[in-house]
């Protein structure tokens, strides 16, 4: 039998020790491990590293290399051509959204004009008759191709009026050409008649115009960050009106419409712009060009099955040369700035006239700002190396995404005044394969177990 | 209270049993340093014919006999760890929870325990600087952490006076993750970042048996391979999950023959040699490469003193051994390596020997700089903290 004493001193031992216990595990807990690093003698590296790898892919490994002129819709473009040389032919579409200020009105007769502002025109010299023709359709940007607007299914025969094209390379002459009032009216009454419709106008050249004139777009800004068009120089329609107010009051106004859509604050909606174009005289596939004035852009696809699935690419550089024999209008001084793109969808039936280009991923291949090159002159040997490190990684981590890449002139749609003239980029695996088209690919593999 | 006590230690325990610094440690499951009491590693590792006494010998299931009543127990150790190179000498140093346990006597003939323990770590952190690629200049860094833990359901039987035999069922789990990474100085190269998770874990059946003849005793340890699992998870910054596979491992079996021999009423004298078949581990039927091991253990316990004017120094329990293991991996050298540590420990019985203290240092080395190009240079210090309590015991025998 214990004393009251005994039983106390037992506790005492118990819990002291439980207390022991609880501190050292407590205390220690709050220890934190230091590790520093020691240099690489302690460790594995065959077991614990992976490994350094640089591979070239070849133009052997090319599964698609095709050039071809209508990849991008033209409704972005600062600049709007019109007449042919060389093959090479332009046409002009407008579409103008009537705006709502002047719905219901009547448009007053010898006030209805197109303004266009010259600036400039290369090929030949004199003048042509250009022809302004009804469109008959509804159309979107996506169908500014050449072969989307056949006479007579897309756009009227006869033109509503004519006018005179001066091959001029005095840049910011304004031309009006006056419209027929009842055009107008027409374009007016549909936006509350059903039966009526507004799908904008044709400008067509005649045959052997001899050169092509460039006219300002709805897109030209008088400084490359602005976002609204400069209003002196692009395309507008202008026309006065006159409305009965409900007082019975007749109010007389005028109507300004530029071709653009401009949205956030200001958002503004007049219409839609943009040039079609056909090469008459197309290169063959196999030959790799890159337009200026003309949107000739080049696709190429590597077959990237030999980069293991699981691989870093630490740097990939595709290395293009061009090939001076194979230019056209090139001369001495032109410079161009090439640009690569992701391409987004698949381009294996690919055809001209047939080509549609996402720009959701552009921002993976201006990454690092080695995705663009300039090219200043024309002279031989000259080496392009585009860096396409992330857009090569995702083709690595899933090869079923590879479309490819496009290579086009980074100025195409906003470039200002750019001459017609193509560059080619040497393909010839089996002559130089050094010279032809590669992707020189660093990498890593990750260790093994 | 009791209760409270015993959740709070379950919920520290997987937070602390990841620690270490030695590169050593980086390759396959760790080093293997399978946790025993202090008891133990203060005999230099003596344990296969060591029965349990105040703290419970757990690594032959058989040496569970002899716990008097309900134990916990828990050990915690702090390791500094000098890794010496040709060229460096770094500083490491870490805390482990070794193990937790719980174990009680059932009847006359049977005692069980279930725990969870530590049975190997990885825990480095290098890095060096290089140039490829046209002479671009990174860094590389490797770094590695986790390791193996094991939960444990232990029994012994005492068939006769002489006879006892135990069996453990043991189930081995724990994660191990290694990073590969490269940090170019160029802003033009992108990083690699390359990850890999192996959780690993299957079942171990352990039979051992002790044999008693004053003043001999034997004891015999045999731990069954069996098939574990091992999902490895590869992936990177730059690349979506890129590998996740599933493969099959074969555990190495483990054989262990140990022997004491008590001196007088006062010394304890004993030795262990344990092989560990690391040469037959195969992954995926794939030979990884491993050599098998051996740990010889000699070791030597003074038992306090029974009288009842002995003075406090003289209740302690003081011990002293070595032991010498090889290592089952290569390091960067190609070669293998060894350890071989002295050991010393102090147990402090008290409240009529219910609970004990026992501490126990090891201080060795690990590899060499000849032969490894790197050297480890370490001394650990183990506390071991058993606690026994009366439960389960009927109101006679209390």
């Amino acid at each position: 039998m214990k004393s009251n004493r005994e039983f106390r001193a037992s506790g005492y031992v118990r819990l002291s020790s439980k207390i022991i216990w609880l501190l050292s595990v407590l205390i220690l807990a709050a220890c934190d491990e230091t590790i520093d690093d020691i240099g690489i003698e302690g460790i594995d590296q065959e077991a614990l590293g992976g490994r350094f790898r640089k591979d070239t892919l070849f133009a052997d490994q090319l599964t698609n290399a095709v050039s071809f002129m209508d990849s991008v819709p033209t409704s972005l473009t600062d600049r709007l051509y019109l007449g042919a040389v060389d093959g090479n032919e332009f046409r002009i579409i407008f579409y103008f959204n009537i705006p709502a200020d002047a719905e219901s009105v009547i448009v007053l007769p010898n006030t209805t004009r197109l303004n266009l502002t010259y600036a400039g025109a290369y090929g030949g010299s004199g003048s042509f008759t250009a022809s302004v023709y009804p469109v008959l359709r509804a159309w979107e940007s996506a169908d500014l191709r050449w072969n989307r607007f056949q006479p007579g299914v897309d756009y009227g025969t006869v033109p509503i009026v004519q006018f005179n094209v001066t091959a001029t390379d005095s840049s910011k002459v304004q031309q009006t050409i006056p419209l027929p009032r009842d055009t107008v009216q027409q374009w007016v009454y549909a936006r509350t008649d059903t039966t009526r419709h507004n799908y904008g106008i044709l400008i067509d050249f005649p045959a052997n115009p001899g050169f092509v004139a460039q006219f300002y777009g709805a897109n030209v800004t008088q400084a490359a960050s602005a976002t609204t068009p400069d209003k002196a120089y692009a395309p507008s329609l202008v026309f006065e009106y006159q409305k009965v107010l409900k007082s019975g009051q007749i109010f007389y106004d005028s109507a300004t419409v530029f071709p653009i859509v401009l949205s956030g604050y200001g958002s503004y909606n007049g219409g839609r712009q943009g040039y079609l174009y056909r090469d008459g005289n197309p290169r063959p596939a196999s030959e790799l060009n890159v337009g200026s004035g003309v949107i000739y852009h080049t696709l190429l696809r590597f077959n990237t099955n030999n980069i293991p699935h699981g691989a870093t690419i630490s740097r990939a550089d595709l290395v293009l040369n061009i090939d001076p024999t194979g230019d056209y209008r090139r001369q001495t001084g032109d410079s161009i700035s090439l640009q690569t793109v992701r391409t987004a969808t698949d381009t294996t039936g690919w055809t001209p006239g047939n080509v549609a280009v996402s720009g959701e991923d552009y921002s993976w291949l201006t990454y690092d700002n080695l995705s663009q090159r300039w090219l200043t002159d024309n002279a031989a040997d000259d080496t392009l190396r585009f860096t396409i490190t992330r857009q090569f990684q995702k083709w690595v981590n899933n090869p079923s995404s590879n479309y490819g890449l496009q290579i086009y002139n980074a100025r195409e749609l906003k470039g200002g005044y750019d001459r017609l003239y193509r560059l080619r980029i040497y393909n010839n695996y089996a002559l130089d394969k050094y010279r032809s088209p590669r992707i020189i690919i660093y990498y890593t593999l990750p260790p093994e177990d | 209270m009791r209760l409270l006590f015993i959740l709070l230690t379950f919920l520290l325990i997987p937070s602390w049993l990841t620690a270490g610094g030695s590169s050593f440690s980086g390759a396959g499951f760790g080093l293997m340093q399978p946790s025993v009491n202090a008891r133990s590693i203060g005999m230099g590792k003596v344990l296969l014919a060591v029965p349990s006494r105040n703290a419970m010998n757990l690594y032959n299931p058989a040496a569970l006999w002899g716990i008097s009543n309900f134990k916990i127990e828990s050990g915690i150790s702090y390791e500094g760890l000098y890794s010496n190179t040709a060229r460096d000498n770094k500083y490491f140093d870490n805390v482990n929870i070794t193990h937790v346990a719980f174990g009680t006597p059932l009847g006359k003939r049977v005692a069980l325990a279930f725990g969870i323990s530590r049975i190997s770590r990885i825990q480095y952190d290098f890095s060096v600087t290089g140039k490829t690629f046209d002479n671009n200049s990174f860094r590389e860094q490797y770094s590695g952490s986790g390791g193996l833990q094991e939960i444990h359901l232990t029994t012994a039987y005492k068939i006769n006076p002489a006879w006892t035999a135990g069996l453990a069922c043991r189930y081995t789990m724990g994660k191990v993750k290694r990073l590969w990474s490269i940090d170019w100085d160029s802003d033009n190269f992108i990083d690699t970042d390359d990850k890999s998770e192996n959780n690993i874990h299957g079942p171990r059946i352990a039979l051992g048996t002790i044999y008693e003849k004053q003043p001999f005793t034997i004891g015999l340890f045999f731990a069954i391979p069996l098939s574990h699992d091992d999902n490895l998870i590869r992936y990177g910054a730059n690349v979506d999950t890129s590998l996740q596979i599933n493969r099959k491992l074969k555990y190495p079996a483990e054989i262990g023959l140990g022997g004491t021999y008590n001196l007088n009423e006062d010394y304890l004298l004993g030795m262990d040699v344990t092989y560990t078949g690391w040469s037959h581990v195969r992954i995926e039927e794939k030979n990884p490469g491993y050599r098998s091991t051996m740990r010889i253990s000699i070791g030597g316990e003074k038992q306090p003193s029974r009288s009842l004017s002995a003075k406090t120094h003289e209740r302690f329990l003081y011990r002293a051994g070595m032991y010498m293991q090889n290592l089952y991996v290569k390091n960067a050298s190609g070669n293998y390596a060894s350890e071989y540590f002295v050991t010393a420990g102090l147990g402090i019985p008290f409240y009529k020997a219910m609970h004990v203290l026992d501490f126990a240092v090891e201080a060795g080395t690990r590899g060499s700089i000849a032969s490894n190009k790197v050297r480890d240079t370490i001394i650990r210090f183990t506390l071991t903290v058993s606690g026994g309590e009366r439960w389960f015991q009927n109101r006679k025998k209390r």
